[in-house]
Order: structure tokens, then sequence, then C-alpha cells
């Protein structure tokens, strides 16, 4: 028995100190594109959120039009969590003169279905649980997770592949994390509507913190709430809308927008813009941004 | 409080060492420990239906000492005392099922009643412990085994909490022996309890709960997918079901050894079997012993005319689907196994007696396609998605979604899979054979490997097992 644990503790030190390396020396893929956001790299404008963020905000454009690097830093199936997780990270090496928070209100205000564990919202910063904010994040989340993580087998649980796999294949990178969809909505159907959820406490408690935060750094932060087809208005947003409010911040709302609304062919589906929608909805957001910015400020 | 979770793990070694700290000669005490884990980790859920589990015990303990007692009219004290202890189980599982199919039939002739329904949640495992604690009733009933006559004892053999949320369903003569006596601590059974754990734990964790992202994705999307994707799936999720339950079934055993007590085995490679008959006999084998004994003998069995067998057959999957699931498809399913026995039985190729590895394959590989399609009816929401998805697999042909899964997930479930299938086949057709795999060395290196696949490719905040809700 003695043995058995002495081997496996080793194996999970053996793990732990080859995913450190792997995560540290990433040469490809995903793992690099998000070591290099959060540790190495500087970009002026820096949009949050979830795949929706990922798919509507057209960053070659917006950086044409503000002429400014604008970052599309959404990650699918994320929300408010993770955005404060790499804002606490990117806070460490850069200040970004803007910060866009694109809404979704599973991800961000409710809780995401029966089985809705925050725990998922921490994959991405296993790695650098150990960086000032980081940890608190664990600890608000769930304080077994801290504990947990110091586990080089679980931090780095089926990560680990992928990581070996972008080494040694060396996946390419994109030029851009901007991923326009393709296809358009058939039918009228219409994007789920959070009506009798209970609200997720924790996601609302990090609405507020990444506002301070960014106001702790004298970073402007907008929200946006990109639209949803179908949508007849965004009172399901109210909680956030209430936030941004109380504490001075702009939201930006085209969640019902008569616009988008009308323009079924501009929707792959009902939650998420295909790259015409995107498109517009980028040269729309552009103009509106433009008072958002410190230069415009002043 | 399901035994995958971490919660669980943290709890168990406290419940392992208290037990065994309790000295031999003090066996009450050690009994009464167990009940109170077992009744604290049921109530864990919902504290309430713990009322449920002590109602069905103290009605089956009252019946089963009444048999004993009342000569005369044993037959409706009998009936009486097995619908009262099956009353939670009908009123919690199938009372709306019934009023729902009620309702909609005398729509149907124009007729509009309605009751109201229960907005109740179903008590976990309360299929599993009714159909044990009423077993064991009938086996006194039928004279087979002695009224149990302490109440501490039979609390344990329906509450034991290993068995509890999903079987396996223990037989009074098994189980209660072993709680009359409790054994002395085993080092060797402790060992063997602990490898039946980590391959349980590997099979739910690491390909069950794996599996089930990609065929629950699929399955709640079935109208955007093509035929392969939804054959695919339907393949998927017969692998999931079998490792869902098989791993709970040797969690639940490896537990109860540490404890020093032996469970009946559920599983016996039931994918590798030669008919669907076979299938029966590998597969959920105390729910099959159950039915069998209590439903299919009592019947006539198969020691009655050809017809009347094939009507007892047909009986006992109908109420094995129903057992299953308070909805059409679950019985359905029930049917359509009653059907396809039958059927074998007619042709005479319930077993496989000669040598060709050719001819066995063959009759493995379309015993798995027709369970796997019947898994198809189990797994859908309603009869017509099953006909649908059904359908598409015959009429859509295409490139299977599977890059959805990406490819860590694909690289750790062949992996993964190769070994279970390794395992399955060296244990089915080669046991004891390639002496390497039985070295201390090997071993010793298989059970580390287990235990690092399971928190290095297992899917941690997995959820509840798929049989814990019937």
């Amino acid at each position: 028995m003695f043995l058995f644990f002495l081997a496996v503790g080793a194996c999970d030190c053996c793990v732990g100190i080859l995913g450190d390396h792997l995560q540290a020396h990433s040469k490809g893929g995903l793992t690099k594109e998000f070591n290099d956001l959060v540790i190495n790299d500087s970009h002026d404008i820096l949009v949050l959120g979830s795949s929706r963020a990922l798919h509507h905000y057209d960053v070659s454009y917006l950086s044409e039009a503000l002429g400014m690097d604008v970052y599309n830093a959404g990650y699918k199936g994320n929300g408010i969590i993770l955005a404060e997780g790499i804002l606490e990270l990117v806070l460490q090496h850069s200040h970004p003169k803007l910060i866009l928070y694109d809404v979704e209100p599973a991800f961000d205000i409710y809780v995401y279905g029966p089985d809705d564990k925050d725990i998922r919202y921490l994959s991405f910063l296993k790695p650098y649980y150990k960086e000032p904010g980081i940890a608190q994040i664990f600890k608000d989340v769930s304080p077994k997770e801290w504990y947990k993580v110091h586990s080089g087998l679980y931090r780095y649980n089926t990560s680990i592949v992928t990581m070996l796999a972008e080494r040694l294949v060396g996946h390419k990178m994109p030029a851009s994390r901007f991923i326009p969809l393709t296809g358009v909505l058939q039918d009228d159907s219409e994007a789920y509507v959070n009506t009798g959820v209970a609200y997720d406490d924790l996601k609302l408690k990090y609405v507020a913190r990444i506002i301070h935060r960014a106001g702790s750094e004298d970073i402007p932060i907008a929200f946006v709430a990109s639209p949803k087809y179908g949508m007849a208005d965004s009172s399901e947003l109210d909680a956030i809308k209430c936030i941004c409010e109380q504490n001075g911040v702009a939201f930006l709302d085209y969640y019902a927008d008569p616009e988008f609304m009308s323009h079924r062919e501009w929707f792959q589906e009902p939650v998420h813009l295909n790259a015409t929608g995107a498109k517009h909805f980028s040269e729309i957001l552009a103009k509106r941004i433009v008072s958002l910015l410190p230069s415009s400020q002043n | 409080m399901p035994l995958n979770s971490i919660h669980f793990w943290m709890v168990f070694p406290v419940i392992f060492i208290v037990y065994w700290l309790i000295p031999i000669k003090f066996k009450q005490a050690r009994k009464i420990w167990l009940v109170l884990v077992s009744y604290l980790l049921y109530m864990n859920w919902k504290p309430a239906f713990a009322l449920i589990l002590l109602f069905i015990t103290v009605v089956t303990f009252c019946g089963a000492l009444s048999f004993d007692k009342v000569k005369s009219k044993k037959n409706a004290l009998g009936w009486a005392f097995t619908l009262l202890s099956l009353a939670p189980l009908f009123v919690f599982k199938y009372y709306n099922f019934l009023n729902d199919s009620l309702t909609s039939g005398l729509e149907l002739v124009g007729l509009h009643l309605s009751l109201p329904g229960l907005n109740w949640a179903v008590p976990i495992g309360v299929s599993f412990f009714s159909f044990q604690a009423v077993g064991y009733m009938l086996d006194v009933y039928r004279g087979r085994f002695e009224p149990e006559k302490s109440f501490v004892d039979y609390l344990l053999f329906v509450s034991f909490f290993p068995q509890i949320m999903s079987g396996p369903i223990s037989k009074a003569s098994e189980f209660l022996p072993q709680i009359k006596k409790p054994a002395p601590f085993s080092y060797e059974k402790g060992k063997q309890g602990l490898k039946f754990l980590l391959w349980g734990m590997f099979i739910k964790i690491v390909i069950a709960d794996r599996l089930s992202l990609f065929v629950d994705t699929v399955y709640s999307n079935y109208s955007v997918h093509n035929g392969t994707t939804l054959f695919l799936a339907s393949v998927f999720y017969s692998i999931q079901i079998y490792c869902d339950f098989a791993g709970y079934s040797l969690l639940a055993i490896g537990l109860a050894k540490t404890l020093g007590f032996n469970l009946i085995n559920n599983f016996r490679r039931p994918y590798l079997s030669v008919s669907v008959t076979d299938f029966w006999r590998r597969w959920h084998i105390s729910l099959t012993r159950w039915l069998k004994e209590n439903i299919y003998i009592p019947l006539g069995g198969n020691r009655c005319s050809k017809a009347r067998c094939y009507f007892n057959i047909l009986v006992t999957f109908l109420l094995s689907g129903i057992w299953h699931g308070a909805a059409w498809t679950f019985i359905l399913w029930g049917v359509l196994h009653g059907i396809i026995l039958v059927l074998e039985k007619m042709a005479g190729v319930t077993v496989y007696e000669g040598h060709s590895p050719l001819v066995r394959g063959l009759r493995m590989l379309l015993t798995f396609l027709i369970v796997n399609f019947a898994w198809i009816l189990f797994r859908s929401p309603d009869i017509s998605t099953a006909f649908t998805i059904i359908g598409t697999i015959f009429t859509s042909v295409g490139v299977p979604a599977v890059s959805e899964m990406g490819g860590a997930v694909i690289l750790i479930l062949a992996v993964a899979l190769s070994l279970l299938f390794f395992k399955e086949l060296r244990e089915e057709f080669f046991p004891g054979k390639v002496r390497v795999l039985d070295s201390s060395v090997f071993r010793g290196f298989a059970y580390v490997s287990l235990f690092c696949m399971i928190i290095l490719f297992g899917v941690l905040d997995g959820g509840q097992f798929i049989y814990a809700s019937f």
C-alpha cells in the first residue's frame, strides 16, 4: 500500500512538472495562445466573454476602424469567472486602454442548468493557480478545488494530452482569434430565455468584482449585450444592468436590437451571429466604443 | 450520496476505520454503526425519503414475521404485504405515468378526466431496495428462508449503503448470514475490494462519463446529425450504460469487500454474448435473478406448454421494462427484449456450442447490434424520437462528427476502450493465459497506472449514475 501511494505521488509530481513545462514553453495551439495572452502580450482593447464574444467581434475590422490593437479573448462555454481570472493575469504585465465584456446570461447571471458547477470555469486557470489573484478565485468557487489543484494529475486532467500533441505536432496559430461562423438560421426558432432560473450569486459577485478590478487600474470597462435572435427585450439581463448602473459603467444593449431581429440571415443559430451578422455588429460597435476610449473622454 | 463523489471518499475512510476499530465481540455495535452511516448517507440527498426506506423495511420485516405465525389466509396476507411494500414504488415512480396515460387514453375516446399530478422526486434507489426487501419477504413466504428476528440485522440488509442506490439486489440467503456473523478483518479481502474499486472507478469516470459528453450532445440535438453520427452515439451509449452501471456495481462490491461482505457480481461481459438470451444471463444478473425467481417461475417458468412459456417470458420482460422506468420507451424496450427471447427460444439459438470463432464472432456482433438498437429506445425521451433516430441511421450516411470530441478525448477514449476490450476478451476467452499479466510487478504497475489515469483522464466533475434514477 505504501509503495502504491509512493508511486502515485511520484507520478503526480512528474505530471505536474511536465505540465508546467509544457504550459510555459508551449509552441502552438490554444495553450500558447492563452499563455501569450495572460503572460506575454499587451493589447489596447481586450474583448472578454464566451463563444458569443469569439464569434461576434471581428477584431481585424475593429483594430482597423479604431486604429488600435484589439484582441478577442472570448472562450467557448466560459464567462465572467474566467474573464476575471484573465484580467488578473493580464494586469500583472500590461495595461489595456479598454475592456469590453460580452454578456451571456447563462454564464454571467444565472445557474446554467441543473448540473452547473462553477468549477468548470476554472479549467484554463488551473496552471496559474499560484499567481496573485487566481488563488482567491479558486477559493471563492470551491475551497476544495484550491487543494485539489495542487495535484499535478488533477491540474493537467485531459489537457496534458492536448499540450503534448501541440508540442509534438506543433499546431499552427490562427491569424486572429475572431472565428466567423458560416451558415444561416433556417427557421424562426428563438434563443432560450432564462425565465424563472435561479441567480448564480457568485457570477454576479464577479461582475461587480471585474468592474472594481478594472476601476482600480483606471481602465474603462463596458458590458456589451450582442444580439440574440428572437429576443423581445433584454429584461433577463436586468441584474447586470443594475450592477453597471450602480458602478457608472456603460452597458451597450443590442440584445434585442430591432435591426438584428429583422435579419434572420445574420444569424447562424439563435445565440450566434454568422460572419455577415458579426461584420454588421462590429461596424455598429466600432462607432459606439470610440466614445468609451480614454482619449475621447479628455 | 453518489459513490463516485469526492464527498463520499472524504467520508469513507472514517466509516472504514470506525467499523474495523469496533472489536468483533461488539458485533451489534458494528451493525448499528453501518445502519447509522447508511441512513445518514441516504438522508444526504433528501432526508424525508429515509422514511420511505424505513417504511418498506418495517412492512417487509413484519410481513415476513406474520407469514411464520399465521397459517390461514396466508395467500391474502402475502398479497397485502407485497402490495403495501411496493406502494411507495408505485406512488412515487408510476403514479404520474399512469395518470398521464389514463388521461390521454380517455381523451382519445372523448372523455376528459384529469387527476392531480404529483410533483415529487422519486426516492433514489427505491426500485432497488424495494425489490431487495420484497424478494426477502417472498422467500420467507415460500418457505425458502427463515424470517429474520433481529430488526437491526434486517435494517442493515435493506439499507446497506454500497448497494442502496443501484444494487446489486441481494438475496437474503446470501447477505443476511454475512450480517449475522460479521467476518474478521481480512487484508486479502480488503485488497481485492480495492481492485474492484479501482476498475469500477476507471470504467465509470474515464469511459462512461467521457462518452456521455458526446452521447448527450448528439442525442439532445439528434435532428442536426447524420445517421452515421447517430449510430456512433448509439454504440457509445451502449458502452456508456455498461461502464456506468457495471462501474457502480464494482464500486458497491469493492466497498462491501473492504467491510468484509461479499455481494453478487452483477455483470459478466454482457457484450460478448452470443444471443440476447445469453445477454440477459450476463447483464444486471441480480435483477434477472429476482425476476426469474419472483415472476417467471411463479408464472410457470418453462415447465409448462411452449405457448405458456413464451407468455411467461413476455410478461417477465414487460415487467422488466416497467421496472426500468415509467415511460412507454422503457415498456417497449422490455417487450422488444421479450419478443427477441421468445424468437430465439423458438429458433433454438439461445446458446452456441460450436467451436467456430467466426460464427461465434458474428453472433456476438449481431447480438450487440440488436441490444444496441434496443438501447436507442431506452435512451430516447419518447418513442417517436427513437424511431426518428433509427430511421435516420438507415437513411442518412455521412461523416461522423467525432471531431467535436477533440483529438485529446479521442485518444483517451481509444486507450481506455482498448484496455476494457482487452480485459474482457482475456477473461472470456483466455483466462489465466498471458501469465506475465499476473506477475506482481505488472499488477503493481497496472494499479498505479489505473489510479493515475482516473485522475488524469477522468471526467472528475461527472454526474450521477444512470441506474440511480431507476
